[in-house]
């Protein structure tokens, strides 16, 4: 009997119910986007925020004696990488030594070009990069190492550290701004030879995952593991990353949470139109002797089956919609969090119960007659 | 009879009108706030990027070739040149001084310490303050250029005292607290004591410097006046197709635009003009950085406006339409009278203007109150009031209303009179 009379309301009433369905399935979509969009987003500008670069440093644990300098091993890198499980990433080794170019000091850097994705997208290259990581016989110079010398791509230089020589011919000239704009780069098995350190590197930089804290207990970690080093999480990057995500994330929060109440509002007044309109059929089903938690119950469970109509029918395109927006604005995928689909179901679903009912208690007051005599 | 019965109509219905009113400011309210603080929250995100560092350098021009390591410049001070300290108060009289927020230069020197190791000192300014030709001053140096380093102790001052701020790790090595002292000796020089005033970690490599204030060190050096480079932290807008282009292939009328708006290229461009025979560096890392990072922030706060905009205007809407359909039966009994559609409409098309207006009002100054709130949570900083905004919530406010009302106003004409009787 009750549900005969739900399937028929909600049929029957269709014009009626359509403006409350639109409501409804506006809600499930916007709460369905925006709750994808939020959960993704701050692993999105982290990532962005990779830019900045390294976040991590690995340097020798012991002290340097007075003129010499500690150096590690290059397999740490790899090591360093394995023992982290997924927390370190991008570890890169630099080996650097003060050389001499034509008799005037510049510093040399040895590393591992071809995997140094993130010097290379922020450096403005002329000339062509080194690609090929057994590449000993060229190198990419910093814009004030060539006005200096007058250095283009395809000159030749030689090297002087100690009494060991070494001819090089220009690859690229790269400027970045920062150091290396004063520096010579080759890969770092040439630098290791030039040096006469095989296997050995200055210092890693690295790219640790998660707050200032999770980085220091990595270090910490890490440093339990390899006592020969120290590993540590260069503050200035972790601590601003972490406050910049907490910033985004603190505004997405409060934005949110604001489209999701105007949208709660504005289901809510749907709702307690509907209701209202209803009012002739309250008091018709009171004057037949209805109880009060009989139409309380018929008028939730329509809400209900139309809320759940609706978020099934909002959810998917409200996802689809923020991997459209997430395209836009990070350009890249937002992974589809299956959770919002029932959280946002979840959310129609309670708007509009909660609508419903407090329409409801306004209507209730009412006497029947009162309501069949009105009209 | 127009007045007479609107005056009538917003008497009988007061608690429809306060009721649509109270949905029109909230609405408007709401929208305003989330517009208010996505208006401002670019510049405030702007702001906080800058603790990653300076984003622009300045070197002398004629220069060796720095060696330099970790940031460092290890060339002795017999060698290369220098850009002059006093020079570095020009930076704010340029075109965008204001978006100057932290100057620091820097003057390096190797010290042997007691037990024969090696030390780099950089000599920098704290806080130091300039005295501006506008009469004001600018408080600048190393604090508000790194506003995260976490410091034990005090700050030294910048008056040329011997006063050391010590590197974590160094620190660490030769036992020294702060208040302690540090027995150092330069290169053909005499030992000199420096107190201890503080110690910072930093994680990088600044956690084996120590940092002394820069008129001692140009004294001690014989370099008075004398800085090896500043780094700069400058605001900036990020990067667009335009500001990648050469300034040299623009039009006078793009060259100007370019100079006026704040690209990080044009500060520095400013900047070398300010300090002739310098090279002025973009610090590409940063920038880059910074660019992506505001041009994705700005974007996902557009859009959420957008969004607050729209369900503000839903919420808004389906009140309205709630507040006519409920007197459909007022509409035809008025129409079964005789009252032509123009006169009906024009009643309820002035209601809703005067619900619009005073919803807009009321929903500018709540929104006024809520971004505050918002922005004083998030960012512990109030936000700029935004005149042309409450034009805007305004706007949406009359304009919703106005929608609002007159297509369910439509639908109702479309009915026969004595149907919609009847029917009630």
């Amino acid at each position: 009997m009750f549900w005969r009379l739900v399937r028929r309301s909600f049929w029957q009433s269709q014009r009626r119910t359509r403006v409350a369905l639109v409501a409804l399935w506006l809600a499930a979509v916007v709460s369905a986007a925006l709750l994808n969009l939020y959960f993704d987003a701050r692993q999105k500008v982290g990532s962005e925020l990779r830019r900045y670069g390294a976040n991590m440093m690995v340097t020798p644990a012991s002290v340097p004696a007075a003129g010499a300098t500690e150096l590690l091993d290059e397999s740490l890198a790899a090591d360093l990488e394995r023992a982290a499980e997924g927390r370190l990433l991008q570890v890169l080794p630099f080996l650097y030594a003060v050389a001499e170019v034509s008799g005037q000091s510049v510093v040399l850097a040895g590393t591992w070009l071809d995997r140094a994705a993130d010097l290379r997208a922020h450096a403005q290259l002329s000339g062509g990069w080194l690609e090929d990581p057994e590449d000993k016989e060229r190198c990419l110079i910093g814009v004030a190492v060539a006005s200096r010398f007058g250095f283009e791509p395809g000159h030749h230089l030689t090297v002087r550290y100690a009494d060991r020589e070494k001819p090089l011919q220009v690859a690229g000239v790269i400027r970045t701004g920062s150091q290396e704009d004063n520096a010579i780069l080759v890969n770092l098995s040439v630098a290791q030879t030039l040096t006469a350190a095989p296997g050995k590197v200055s210092v890693l930089l690295g790219r640790g995952e998660g707050r200032p804290e999770a980085l220091d207990a990595l270090a910490r970690a890490l440093h339990a593991k390899f006592p020969g080093i120290v590993v540590k999480p260069l503050r200035e990057m972790a601590e601003s990353e972490a406050r910049v995500l907490d910033r985004i994330q603190g505004m997405l929060w409060g934005t949110t949470a604001v489209v999701l109440l105007l949208t709660a509002l504005s289901v809510l007044t749907t709702m307690t139109a509907l209701a209202t309109e209803r009012r002739r059929e309250v008091g018709l089903w009171k004057a037949l002797g209805g109880s009060q938690r009989g139409i309380t119950r018929l008028f939730l469970a329509e809400a209900a089956l139309g809320a759940v109509l609706a978020g099934i029918a909002g959810a998917a395109p409200g996802v689809a919609l923020s991997r459209w927006l997430g395209q836009q604005i990070f350009s890249s995928q937002v992974a589809i969090r299956w959770m919002t689909l029932p959280a946002a179901i979840g959310i129609t679903l309670g708007v509009a119960l909660l609508g419903t009912y407090v329409a409801l208690r306004w209507v209730q007051r009412l006497e029947p007659a009162m309501i069949l005599r009105e009209n | 009879m127009f007045l007479r019965l609107l005056r009538a109509s917003l008497a009988r219905g007061r608690r429809r009108f306060l009721l649509a009113l109270l949905a029109l400011a909230l609405g408007s309210g709401v929208a305003a706030a989330a517009l208010n603080v996505a208006l401002d929250v670019g510049d405030k995100l702007a702001r906080e990027l800058r603790s990653f560092g300076a984003n622009i350098l300045i070197l002398p021009q004629a220069d060796t070739v720095p060696v330099e390591i970790g940031g460092v410049d290890l060339r002795p001070l017999s060698e290369g040149s220098f850009l002059r300290e006093d020079d570095l108060v020009k930076l704010k009289k340029i075109f965008w001084r204001h978006h100057i927020l932290a100057i620091a230069p820097y003057l390096y020197q190797q010290a042997r310490l007691a037990d024969g190791s090696t030390v780099q000192l950089v000599g920098t300014w704290f806080a130091k303050t300039l005295p501006l030709d506008d009469g004001t001053t600018f408080t600048t140096g190393l604090r508000a250029l790194h506003p995260t380093w976490q410091r034990e102790g005090h700050w030294p001052g910048d008056a040329a005292d011997a006063e050391v701020l010590l590197g974590a790790r160094l620190a660490a090595r030769l036992s020294a607290l702060p208040g302690s002292e540090l027995i150092l000796e330069l290169p053909g020089g005499q030992p000199t004591r420096l107190r201890v005033q503080g110690i910072v970690a930093t994680g990088g490599v600044e956690d084996e410097q120590a940092f002394v204030p820069l008129a001692w060190l140009q004294n001690l050096t014989g370099r008075a006046g004398s800085v090896r480079r500043a780094e700069v932290s400058a605001l900036v807008t990020p990067d667009d197709a335009f500001a990648q282009r050469a300034p040299a292939s623009m039009t006078p009328a793009e060259y100007d635009r370019w100079y006026c708006t704040p690209y990080v290229s044009s500060i520095a461009h400013q900047i070398g003009e300010a300090l002739p025979n310098t090279d002025v560096r973009v610090v590409r890392r940063v920038a880059q950085a910074e660019s992506a990072l505001l041009i994705r922030i700005r974007w996902l706060m557009a859009l959420v406006s957008l969004a607050a905009l729209l369900a503000a205007a839903l919420a808004m809407m389906s009140t309205m339409r709630a507040a006519v359909l409920e007197r459909r039966r007022e509409i035809a009994l008025m129409k079964a009278l005789g009252a032509a559609g123009v006169s009906l409409t024009g009643l309820f098309l002035t209601e809703a203007t005067l619900v619009g207006v005073a919803g807009g009002i009321v929903g500018y100054g709540v929104g006024r109150v809520g971004a505050e709130l918002i922005a004083r949570t998030v960012f512990g900083a109030g936000v700029a009031s935004n005149l042309w905004l409450g034009a805007v919530v305004l706007l949406l406010a009359v304009g919703v209303a106005l929608a609002g009302t007159l297509l369910p106003l439509r639908q109702l004409y479309g009915y026969d009179p004595a149907t919609i009787l009847k029917e009630t």
